[in-house]
Order: structure tokens, then C-alpha cells, then sequence
């Protein structure tokens, strides 16, 4: 296995076992961070507030604040 | 018989009395260390002149090589989620600050909660999360908690965003001319000022906790004059020839390994210096003077605070953490020299763009607001002289922004809580970093990341990357690190 912390060489093709772990985990993980915080725990409803937010910052202050992040 | 019997008792007494004395000056109570955390804003991983960068920073180069600095130190990608686990010790979507500000009051306390009562809790800078920092326990806050701010701001809404203490600063409390305010010297000048009301003044022994969270450097770019000359001609020779010397700096001084990672070609849009007119050349060559002199502002102000410290003998037990909220920033603005103004003047509001950013991240793949190493990837410094195991070293061991609140806790020997303020307290999802910064051997590490379309994880030296958690154009990365 060839080491690169540049990200330029994908290994997933090779190591299909490796990243079903890590998809795996990173799910469980996800969900157990996402629990009892109520926008995110059905993911339609994230959707929806997500865009909620979008609207109201395209209509509300302007670009500024929301670029600044 | 008798004659033994003596000198047994004599020697016995001859080595218990030091032993006595020894053991009263261990068992006195260690004062606990000051805690000074700071927090820069969209600096590259490649920024720092003891991480191979342009910009002549020598009081953080000096805690680095006074203290140690870790290479695989990771952040949130992005201001507010970075901001909320480094104020929490929390992952940033269980306090809902996965994008946005959150509410770090929901199953969250900061770092300042836990340690008031038993230290002076000050502020100054970008605070970004909600509640405002005056209700999450810091006693004295200056700063816009927002928006980045160098010059003073010619835009009046912009102005309502300083605060000092609770109430709206302005030019009445400047002690300079208008013209001549720049934040970040505002922000070493409050920094000292409640040190010196809260701290010295009042000859207390109660440890303080300062978090520094500077604008710099942020875009919009502005800087002195006279810090932009410093390296206006640093970048005539192009952007691809400036992320070359980063990268050849760092493997010499070790911290890139040039086995496990190359400078590659990593944009997928052709960015080489060659493809660009003579005015994108100009643009660049001057944006990224500013962008390094804001980096060497930053270090000169930190410079000045770090001698204040060192003036009233608080300098050597303190615990400074420094480290970037996110990688360079890529947000771009077109290629064009301001009209009638000079680049980095107040007023002037341009951007290192991808082309900069990708300098800034040197080797680093990605920037801001992407789980790429370049967006996630930052320097951490750790110096303590009086509590630190090794100093000196470049550690690899990975860390996340979630362990600064645990070791914290550790550094000032509290526990965490279950509940605070009738608010139940999620658990914590850093670890503490104690026992590495007190020379213990490397521990293998799994951290773990959502960042709008990006999912990442480590597992030791393996990270997996995913775009699109939803399934639709889902494309799947693995690296070893």
C-alpha cells in the first residue's frame, strides 16, 4: 500500500473490505452523534431546515455574514 | 552490637530528613497552570515560518521548538464547527454547529464554564458560536465575534459588531487614530489590559484562562504597509515556485516525509503560474504579500503579549495551545487590482483565492470548508516549560480540535460534569492529550467528520473519504496517511 497524505491516489478500488469497515463505523458514529439534536435526526428534516436556512439568508441580511464563516 | 544498632538508627535518620523534605515539596500543591488558548483564523497548514512558510514568524516558531508541535492535528473544516468542539470537547452536530453558529448551550459547557470559579476567565477575538461569550462564563470579552476585522471597518454595520465587555466598542475607546487601528494590535492591547485589571493588579494566585482567537488571516486582506513590503517581493518568482520552496522547507525540517508524500499536482483546475496574464501575476504576487504579512502580524502581536507575560512571571506556567480553525481559504473573488487603492489598504477587500490557498496548504490536498487534509490539517503548538515531557519534538500523534477541552480539564485537574447549570451535558468526544504531551508513547487515534457533502474518518494511519453522504454521486476515497 503506497502512503500519501496528499490525497492524490485513491485506494478504495483496492481495499473494498477496508472502506465497508469504515463506511461502517463512520454510520454508527453519525448516529449516535446526531441523536437527541433534533434537526438532524431524520435526515428529510435536516433537509428541510437546511434549505429553511438557505432561503432565509439569501432573503435576509445579505452575503456578508454567511460568506464570513 | 550497640555499635551497629547506632549507626543503623543514624543512618536512618540522615536519610529520612531529606526524604521528609523531599516529599513535603512534592505533596505541596502544584500551582495550577494559566491556560492561553489561540486560535488563528483560515491559516494555511503551510503558514508558519517551523512549518517551511514564508512569513517570518519567530515567537511561535520559538514555542514550537520550546515545546512541541504536532503535525497530524485536525480541526472542523470550517470557523463555527471548529470554534464549537474546541469551546466543548464536542463533536459539532450534537450541539447543532455542524454548519452554523449551533447553540453550544444544548448538552454543551465551555471550556470557560468549566474552569470559573477556580480561574479569571478573559476573551478576546472571533467568537462564532452562540451563545455570546459574556453567558458561556468569560468574565472580560473584547472583540467582533463575527466577521473577520483588521482595519476599522468603513462599513457602519460592521462597526456594531466590536464589543467590549457587553456594550458596543467605538472610536472613543481607541487610544490610536482611526486610520491607524488595525484589530489585531486591539486585540494583544485587550488581552494585556484584562490581565493587568484582572490578574496582576489584583495579586491574585487564582490561575488565569486566556483565549486568543485572532481574525488574522482571514481575508479581507489588509495589513500594515510596512508589513506588506516585507514580502512584496517574496512571491515575483510565482505561486508554483512558492509551494515548491514550502514543501522543500518541510522536509527539512522534518515534518514532511518525502516517502509518504509528494508535491504533487492537486487542483483539478490548471492553476500553474504560466496560464496566468500579467495582471493575475501582479494580483497574486501582492495578495499573497498581504496574506504573509497578516501571518507575521499575528506573530508580532502574540509577540508582544507572550513578553507581557514573561515581564510578570506568568509566562513559564502557562499552557499556550496554539493552532487554525481551518485550513486556507479557497472563497475567491476575481483576479483584479483595487481601483486607486493599494492591495491591503482599508477598504481593500481581496482574497488569496484557490491559487493562494493551494500555497498556504502546501502539500495539502483541499482548503476551508472541505475534509480534504488542506481543509481539516493544521499545526498544533503545545509549550508549558514548567509541565511539558519532552520539548523540542515534532510529534505525529494525531489529535482533533475536540481534545483541547479534555486536556484542559486534565491541566487543571477537574472533572466533567454530568449536568451544569440544569443543562445535562452530553459526553465528551475528544480525549485528553495529557499523557502525550507528557512524553507518553503515540496512541493510535479514530476521528471522525461530517461536513455538509463530506464525510471523513481516520483509523490510525487510514482515512476514508466520502462525498455526498445521501448515496447520489457518492465517490469514495481511501489514503493512508
Amino acid at each position: 500500500m503506497s502512503n500519501e497524505r496528499a490525497e492524490t491516489k485513491d485506494l478504495a478500488s483496492t481495499h473494498p473490505e477496508l472502506v465497508q469497515s469504515m463506511v461502517k463505523s463512520w454510520a454508527e458514529w453519525y448516529k449516535s452523534v446526531s441523536k437527541g439534536n433534533e434537526s438532524d435526526s431524520v435526515d428529510s428534516e435536516k433537509e428541510e431546515n437546511e434549505a429553511k436556512i438557505d432561503k432565509k439568508d439569501k432573503k435576509g441580511k445579505g452575503s456578508r455574514k454567511q460568506k464570513t464563516e | 552490637m550497640k555499635n551497629v544498632l547506632k549507626i543503623v538508627f543514624k543512618l536512618t535518620f540522615c536519610c529520612l530528613f531529606p526524604l521528609i523534605t523531599i516529599y513535603a515539596q512534592v505533596a505541596k500543591p502544584q500551582a495550577k497552570p494559566n491556560i492561553l488558548i489561540i486560535l488563528a483564523d483560515d491559516m494555511g497548514y503551510a503558514d508558519l515560518g517551523c512549518m517551511g512558510g514564508d512569513a517570518e514568524t519567530p515567537h511561535l516558531d520559538l514555542l514550537a521548538k520550546k515545546g512541541i508541535l504536532f503535525t497530524n492535528f485536525y480541526n472542523n473544516a470550517k470557523c463555527a464547527p471548529s470554534r464549537a468542539s474546541l469551546m466543548t470537547g464536542q463533536s459539532p452536530q450534537r450541539i447543532g454547529a455542524d454548519h452554523k453558529a449551533g447553540n453550544v448551550n444544548r448538552g454543551a459547557m465551555t471550556i470557560a464554564e468549566a474552569l470559573k470559579g477556580e480561574y479569571t476567565t478573559l476573551m478576546v477575538g472571533k467568537w462564532h458560536i452562540k451563545p455570546a461569550p459574556l453567558q458561556m462564563g468569560f468574565q472580560r470579552y473584547f472583540g467582533a465575534g463575527l466577521s473577520a476585522i483588521h482595519w476599522w471597518p468603513t462599513d457602519e454595520k460592521q462597526v456594531r459588531d466590536i464589543q467590549l465587555d457587553g456594550r458596543t466598542y467605538a472610536e472613543k475607546d481607541m487610544t490610536v487614530p482611526v486610520e491607524k487601528w488595525y484589530m489585531e494590535t486591539e486585540h494583544a492591547n485587550y488581552a494585556m489590559k484584562f490581565l493587568q485589571g484582572e490578574v496582576v493588579n489584583k495579586g491574585t494566585t487564582k490561575p488565569f484562562f486566556l483565549y486568543y482567537a485572532s481574525h488574522l488571516p482571514h481575508w479581507p486582506l489588509q495589513a500594515p504597509r510596512a508589513d506588506v513590503e516585507r514580502y512584496l517581493n517574496v512571491f515575483k518568482s510565482g505561486t508554483d515556485a512558492a509551494r515548491k520552496r514550502r514543501y522543500d522547507r518541510m522536509v527539512a525540517l522534518g515534518i514532511i516525509n518525502p516517502k509518504i508524500c509528494s508535491l504533487s499536482s492537486i487542483d483539478e483546475k490548471s492553476n500553474s503560474w504560466d496560464s496566468f496574464t500579467t495582471e493575475e501575476k501582479e494580483y497574486y504576487q501582492q495578495a499573497m504579500a498581504v496574506h504573509t504579512a497578516m501571518v507575521y502580524r499575528l506573530d508580532v502581536e502574540l509577540g508582544r503579549l507572550f513578553d507581557y507575560l514573561k515581564k510578570n512571571n506568568l509566562f513559564d506556567n502557562t499552557a499556550i495551545f496554539f493552532m487554525s480553525d481551518n485550513g486556507a481559504s479557497a472563497e475567491s473573488v476575481p483576479a483584479t487590482l483595487p481601483f486607486g487603492q493599494q492591495m491591503g489598504d482599508r477598504g481593500t477587500e481581496k482574497r488569496i483565492n484557490d491559487v493562494g490557498a493551494a500555497v498556504c496548504n502546501t502539500p495539502l490536498r483541499g482548503h476551508k470548508s472541505t475534509l480534504y487534509e488542506g481543509g481539516i490539517g493544521t499545526p498544533m503548538i503545545f509549550h508549558w516549560p514548567k509541565g511539558i515531557g519532552k520539548p523540542g519534538i515534532v510529534s505525529k500523534q494525531a489529535g482533533s480540535i475536540c481534545d483541547i477541552f479534555p486536556t484542559v480539564l486534565d491541566l487543571a485537574n477537574l472533572h466533567y460534569p454530568s449536568e451544569y447549570e440544569g443543562r445535562k451535558l452530553n459526553q465528551l468526544d475528544g480525549q485528553s492529550l495529557l499523557p502525550q504531551l507528557k512524553k507518553a508513547p503515540i496512541v493510535e487515534r479514530k476521528l471522525l467528520w461530517n461536513y455538509e457533502k463530506f464525510s471523513a474518518e481516520i483509523q490510525g494511519n487510514l482515512k476514508a473519504l466520502r462525498l455526498s453522504p445521501r448515496g447520489k454521486d457518492a465517490s469514495r476515497g481511501l489514503a493512508t496517511l
